[in-house]
């Protein structure tokens, strides 16, 4: 037994984020956490990583008592954890960044010949996509995640967490960064693995441990569990499907992009969205498809096409044209470009339609907070009121006000990027059903989403891009197969 | 919580002390004759602090105006020693100043320069057009009336106070009521999810930065109107004090922070410091230290202040 946690509890202040902590990790195996946003896997997590210290509960590592006060204290004693957001020197080398902060510098000089060759050695033995004299900011996200690894590996641990390492990477980079995995465990290397996506998590875990409310509820070898058990122990109710899709008539043509390209990537892009209708957009990540949605929401100019809104043809040119023409963009990283974080949720509700709620500049304080408390109830947002700052809520609360951000504005054509990324199940089922709400009052709607089921069960129709062009249509509830056949081709992660 | 609502109120809780601390160490701190220098000393500082909060606000920075407000004080006592009223003198006061905080944001948004470089370049060049304007010399002769603006009184309370009063009171309105408002805070907050919420992002910051030269003009005038010159060196490290106003009053250089009232606050804390370190006979060299540790001592417990809420 390499890690056991018994009955750890965490307060932060009169909030309980942990209250039944328990997990068994053994060596050699890949033991995945699950559990919807704040049921505290991050935070038990952060425990045994030395960043926060338990208020109650036992930790026994390698069957000693342990209490590890700082992300130093149990990399010292084997533990590293590889973070969703890269915490990475973007200037700095591939080896640089591997050995950062444990050069053993002679004399205060950091020995560069040998710390390259250490790593290129590391990258070999391990068959990792990269090559150790590249700049960070460089590689995508998906380099990104491997150079962390390398540099977990390399501090020696024996026990690595992984939290939600693939929710920005494609099919065959996620593919890639399983490989590492099952390396890492048949070398007799104890993994955690935190994540979102129940699609992917059969090909790679052995033991799972379910969360709820800050208790562990539900821990056992993962080929006893099906797929809705598993979802019912993390929602604690019956799920039959998060992916439901109620027929809706489709209405006129809505948005019609023709013959758009833009250089380098997006050539000849010819779509209708009609009334009423989901359409999918798949594809793997670079293939053009948050590019298409930037073209058409005026973020970068486009060479040639025309892009027509309800049989009009609209110059766009700018966000502020696009979203004159009704046009609303769910950014694929909110956090970046989808909110003002330090902003009370209140203000970025009505950011967008502030005409709406003044008159010659002025604002209508009780307009406001009308169009607040109508949103935040009817997207069932929780928070203790709308003065709470975007940053404080989960990840789940801050996509419903991203998305209500757009509802206040009475958008009619929704482009939707990756709209359930890192959101747990409840909120994505719940996502859903507002995008299938918006179909029926007639808006047209735009998805682009890495995930096949969710591109598979809740768009009606699916285009598939591959190296910024169309390469074909399938109609919903098509196999994954059909995506991938039109979607793939030879890609490498640098 | 409660721990944090003292936080809060503590910049209001220091210039209170302060206050009451003054009163009791020296007699001649509330005087009137001393409370009204310390209004009028301060005036300045603070409008254009009010200004720099709105700047700060959106995610930016003006270390020019102190050149404005010379160049601002120049022009418009020169309009009038060239024959024009006081009141159209003060105008072009007010809208040379506007200009260059036009020209300030416009730099920074088109050419997507750091402000913090664009605005260091046209503190040379605004304080080298004042000089040449002036040939470097004072400009002299202003007309008596013009000491009004920056030494007269109003049913015995000075001119500037309520000048001041009436530019917060504006400055607040325009920061919480208003679109424009809301947008400098969405803007300093996150300045792609403003763009992409479809707000006119350069807009309106190069916008922020013309109310904020507007105010450094009329500061210009007021500064001018005390000395009855227009000084072509006047101003000079003002920036740094209306920086330190915004940011003990809670303003965060981060943007997306910042209040009135926490500059107000700010500003006065500074100005009592001063004053009442030459009130004790206290070293001017220990005062400069003095201000330094406390801008430095507020913004630690303001970090910390939001880092609990965390």
């Amino acid at each position: 037994m390499l890690l056991q946690l018994e009955g750890i509890q965490k307060r932060f202040g009169g909030v309980t984020a942990l209250r039944q902590g328990t997990l068994k990790v053994q060596a050699g195996e890949v033991h995945l956490l699950m559990g919807e946003n704040g049921a505290g896997k991050s935070t038990m997590m952060k425990i045994v990583a030395g960043m926060q210290t338990a208020d109650e509960g036992q930790m026994l590592w390698r069957g000693q008592p342990a209490t590890f006060r700082s992300p130093r204290d149990a990399a010292e004693a084997g533990i590293s954890m590889v973070h969703q957001e890269s915490l990475l020197a973007p200037h700095l080398t591939v080896a640089e960044n591997i050995f950062l902060g444990r050069e053993n510098a002679q004399y205060g000089f950091v020995p560069r010949k040998r710390l390259m060759q250490e790593a290129r050695h590391l990258i070999e033995q391990y068959g990792f996509p990269l090559r150790a004299d590249m700049k960070v900011a460089e590689l995508s996200p998906a380099g990104k995640q491997m150079v962390e690894i390398c540099r977990a590996i390399r501090h020696g641990s024996s026990l690595l967490i992984f939290d939600e390492p693939t929710s920005s990477l494609s099919e065959s980079e996620t593919r890639e960064v399983f490989r590492i995995v099952a390396q890492l465990k048949t070398r007799g290397v104890g993994v955690i693995y935190i994540t979102h996506r129940l699609e992917e998590l059969r090909t790679i875990g052995d033991h799972v441990t379910v969360l709820r409310d800050g208790q562990t509820v539900h821990t056992s070898a993962l080929a006893d569990l099906t797929m809705d058990q598993l979802i019912k122990h993390m929602v604690g109710r019956e799920v039959s499907a998060v992916y439901q899709r109620e027929k809706i008539e489709r209405g006129k043509v809505r948005l019609k992009v023709q013959d758009l390209s833009r250089a380098p990537l997006l050539k000849n892009i010819n779509l209708e969205v009609h009334a009423g209708e989901i359409l999918g957009i798949g594809g793997l990540i670079g293939a053009g498809r948050t590019e298409l949605c930037r073209a058409i929401f005026g973020i970068d100019s486009i060479d040639a096409g025309t892009i027509e809104v309800d049989g009009k043809v609209r110059r766009i040119e700018s966000p502020r044209e696009a979203v004159a023409a009704g046009i609303a963009y769910i950014t694929e990283d909110r956090q970046k470009t989808g909110l003002a974080l330090g902003l009370p949720i209140g203000k970025n509700i009505t950011l967008a339609s502030l005409d709406r709620v003044s008159r010659y500049g002025i604002l209508s304080r009780s307009a406001e907070q009308a169009v607040e408390a109508n949103f935040m109830a009817r997207l069932r947002v929780k928070a203790a009121n709308s003065q709470q700052l975007v940053g404080r809520l989960s990840g789940g609360n801050q996509q419903k006000i991203a998305i209500a951000k757009w509802l206040a504005r009475e958008a009619s054509i929704f482009l939707f990027d990756e709209p359930t990324r890192g959101i747990d199940v409840g909120a994505k089922a719940e996502v859903f059903a507002l995008m299938e709400d918006l179909a029926k009052q007639g808006a047209a709607i735009l998805m682009v989403s890495s995930e096949l089921p969710e591109l598979i069960y809740v768009a009606d129709r699916i285009l598939v891009m591959r190296q910024g062009q169309l390469t074909g249509e399938l109609p919903g509830g098509c196999s994954q197969e059909a995506i991938m056949h039109l979607a793939a081709y030879k890609e490498s992660v640098h | 919580m409660r721990s944090s609502v003292w936080q809060r109120l503590l910049p209001f809780l220091t210039l209170i002390t302060l206050f009451v601390g003054l009163i009791i160490a020296t007699p001649n701190f509330f005087t009137p004759t001393n409370l009204s220098s310390v209004v009028r000393q301060t005036a300045v500082i603070n409008i254009m602090a009010l200004g720099m909060t709105m700047v700060i606000i959106t995610g930016g920075i003006d270390l020019s105006v102190g050149s404005i407000l010379a160049l601002a004080g120049c022009m418009g006592t020169m309009a009038m020693t060239s024959g024009w009223p006081v009141p159209a003198g003060i105008a072009v006061g007010v809208v040379v100043g506007c200009l260059a905080g036009l020209l300030n944001g416009a730099l920074t948004t088109r050419l997507r320069i750091n402000p913090f470089i664009v605005t260091l370049g046209t503190l040379l060049i605004i304080r080298g057009m004042a000089l040449i304007l002036t040939n470097g010399m004072p400009v002299q002769n202003v007309p008596k009336a013009f000491s009004f603006l920056g030494e007269g009184s109003v049913l015995g309370v000075p001119f500037v106070l309520l000048i001041l009063l009436a530019i917060a009171l504006i400055v607040h309105v325009i920061l919480e009521h208003t679109k424009l408002g809301r947008y400098a805070f969405a803007i300093g907050s996150n300045p792609d999810a403003a763009f992409y919420a479809g707000i006119p992002v350069k807009f309106h910051t190069t916008v922020i930065y013309g109310i904020c030269g507007m105010l450094t003009g009329l500061a210009g005038m007021i500064e001018s109107s005390r000395l009855m010159t227009g000084q072509p060196t006047a101003g000079q490290g003002y920036e740094l004090p209306a920086i330190a106003a915004v940011v003990i009053g809670g303003g965060s250089l981060r943007g997306g922070e910042g209040t009135v009232v926490g500059t107000l606050i700010g500003a006065f804390i500074m100005g009592l410091l001063s004053n009442g370190c030459d009130l004790l006979g206290i070293q001017p060299f220990v005062q400069q230290a003095t201000i330094g540790a406390v801008i430095i001592l507020a913004v630690s417990v303001d970090e910390l202040r939001k880092r609990k809420m965390t």
